[in-house]
């Protein structure tokens, strides 16, 4: 049971604190990423973890044991680092071995382990080279495998693709995930990279300034940010964010803000909410400021006006394969669209007037003081 | 035009290996010359060489003096260099407590000293200990000058190696010591090179403290060839060739370890 569990971690650099007060709790063979800006203390977790960093305050369990005062090398973790750290004055099979000399293991079996990793990191025609020889791809692949070959049930990952190219990023990504299903050991990754943490997290700790934001699964992460900064932070473009009011107009109720407007329940197939109602903590908003977040894959465009559709002019576009994002003036305001390049190609470039929705089963809601979301 | 600034370049630089060069060729030519032509007036260029001199001298107490100053420099290189690793690695990977700066301004001090200043204390205490013209007396002297350049320049190089590599060590379960020794001391080997050629250019050179505190038996080289200055005048021949048999394994060790000297004077701040 390889769990790892953080009691109000707290981790200080001279009197500045990287991580105040964190609970957390990995659970058995889960794929957990730490997703932050830097400096958000991601890493400063992963590092007390590995018993680099001593917490200020707090325990760290690892499988029921408490480590937090162990050294490094009696903790059964085994970590992969940014630059992979590689033993520069190691052959590739030095650098595979040396963890294992640690572990009073004979030859025959360590030999055995290092063809095991090897074969599974497709590397054993490169057993003899030295890392500076070898592609940064491969140099990577040694750091996985000096990292796989003790067989610890836990694996620490420190920004493990950051320094590899687009196309190779994306590979290594599906085969960590893969490596990790197979051997079934219990990871912890760090990164700022939201799209990597959305492809391989069973569960995101999206973190800010030595805090947790929000911990879930990257569908709870991305579809129901718990406030403002998760909602920001997570998603390409980042997600939009608007003022407004809400109001009653008649019988309807409006999320009305500079230059556009939202129906409440508009478009809420199978809405519980008679007309003229609201969900009640919406309701506690009535003629309020309120925040409406919208993500640019939520914009609907259209070329000529329709009902709850706002005029915005199109300033850029931008191009992506299939798709396009455009982005427009609505108020006073950037919203940014994104949507099928065909589809929209009556939104071309260069104060063009086109129209917009936001519909209101896809807007998130945040207080515009504590910045959490409002439940509707 | 790009042409003859690369020549200019290349006579820029042929005269200044010459000006260093000439000193050393013209000893050596001295130590083969007959005794006649060391006085020769032009000098002459054109001459039966002989070694005579050399033969004379590897008959003289110069060689005590030449084995003196190997056994003094490399056991005080060895001893500084060991000392030395370790300590600057503490500073390196440890120094994060209050006044650190302090400590190492201390060491550092200790090589601003100027030796005229100790060399009477130290006669006093060698006197006292009975250890006056001793080759132990020498070692542990030039170590103290040794042990503080050592600290400072290897400092240099430990704070350069990222310390990921030593984490990732002491994760995988190796003790601190083993860290020490497999992974921190193997990636300065450049800066040990270089701080070992300082350390035994330094102690070989050395004459002020060997002069005054040794007497027969722990006499250094420098030393002894002050003293091919007889009463009579001084032994040019034999001189030179004295000089030259102790500066030639001092010039091969340098040209040998030359890249790591050049990284060295940049204090391990190149590539």
């Amino acid at each position: 049971m390889p769990d790892i569990e953080l009691r109000d971690l707290t981790i200080k650099y001279g009197a500045t604190a990287a991580v105040s007060g964190v609970s957390l709790d990995v659970l058995d063979r889960e794929y957990c990423v730490l997703l932050g800006p830097s400096g958000c203390g991601k890493t400063s977790i992963l590092r007390a973890v590995a018993g680099f960093v001593a917490p200020a305050a707090g325990a760290i369990h690892i499988g029921g044991r408490d480590v937090t005062r162990l050294y490094p090398g009696d903790r059964d973790v085994a970590m992969i680092f940014q630059d992979y750290a590689l033993y520069p004055h190691m052959t590739v099979r030095g650098n595979f071995a040396f963890p294992l000399q640690a572990m009073k293991m004979g030859r025959a079996e360590r030999e055995q382990r290092i063809r095991e990793v090897a074969q599974l990191l497709r590397m054993e025609d490169l057993l003899d080279r030295y890392p500076r020889e070898l592609s940064g791809g491969q140099q990577q692949r040694v750091a996985v495998g000096r990292a796989l070959v003790r067989r610890c049930p836990v694996l620490l990952l420190d920004e493990p693709l950051g320094n590899l190219d687009a196309k190779l990023r994306v590979e290594t990504r599906a085969s960590l995930k893969r490596i990790q299903r197979d051997l079934g050991v219990t990871a912890v990754h760090v990164t700022h990279d939201q799209i990597e943490a959305l492809a391989l997290a069973d569960r995101i700790v999206v973190m800010e300034e030595g805090e947790i934001r929000q911990i879930g699964s990257p569908e709870q992460v991305y579809e129901r940010p718990d406030n403002l900064f998760v909602a920001q932070f997570v998603g390409t473009p980042a997600m939009n964010v608007l003022p407004c009011r809400l109001t009653r107009e008649g019988e309807r109720w409006l999320l009305a803000g500079a230059g556009f407007h939202v129906h409440v329940g508009s478009a809420a197939a199978g809405s519980t909410a008679a007309p003229g109602c609201v969900p009640p903590p919406l309701a506690n908003y009535r003629d309020r400021a309120i925040l409406l977040g919208i993500r640019a894959e939520h914009v609907r465009l259209a070329p000529a006006p329709g009902p709850d559709y706002f005029p915005a002019q199109v300033y850029v576009t931008e191009p992506q394969g299939s798709e396009v994002i455009v982005d427009m003036q609505v108020g006073g305001e950037i919203v940014r669209a994104r949507g099928d390049k065909e589809e929209w190609a009556f939104a071309a470039q260069g104060q063009t007037e086109v129209y917009a929705a936001f519909p209101f089963p896809r807007a998130h809601l945040f207080d515009p003081d504590t910045h959490r979301r409002v439940e509707v | 035009m790009a042409r003859l600034k690369v020549i200019l370049k290349y006579v820029a630089a042929l005269g200044a290996t010459a000006l260093f060069v000439f000193p050393l060729a013209w000893m050596f030519l001295t130590s083969v010359k007959p005794r006649v032509d060391v006085f020769a007036k032009p000098p002459v260029f054109i001459f039966t060489p002989t070694f005579d001199n050399y033969s004379r001298v590897l008959d003289s107490e110069f060689m005590l003096q030449l084995l003196n100053s190997a056994i003094i420099a490399g056991i005080s290189t060895a001893f500084s260099l060991t000392l030395g690793a370790l300590a600057a690695y503490g500073f390196s990977r440890y120094g994060r407590f209050k006044r650190v700066d302090n400590l190492l301004f201390w060491i550092l001090s200790l090589r601003m000293l100027p030796p005229i200043a100790v060399v009477v204390p130290f006669y006093i205490l060698l006197r006292w200990a009975h250890l006056f013209d001793t080759r132990f007396a020498l070692i542990m002297i030039y170590s103290i000058f040794n042990i503080s350049f050592a600290v400072w320049l290897l400092k240099g190089f430990f704070d350069e190696i990222p310390p990921q590599l030593e984490e990732s060590a002491m994760l995988e379960g190796h003790s601190p010591p083993v860290v020490f020794l497999r992974v921190a001391l193997p990636m300065v080997r450049a800066g040990l090179a270089t701080t070992a050629a300082f350390c035994l250019i330094q102690s070989l050179n050395e004459f002020l403290l060997a002069l005054l505190l040794t007497d027969v038996d722990a006499v250094t080289a420098p030393v002894g060839l002050a003293n091919f200055q007889r009463y009579f005048g001084l032994e040019w021949g034999q001189f030179a060739a004295a000089a030259t048999i102790f500066v030639v394994p001092i010039i091969l060790f340098t040209v040998l370890v030359r890249h790591h000297l050049v990284r060295g004077m940049s204090f391990g701040r190149m590539g």
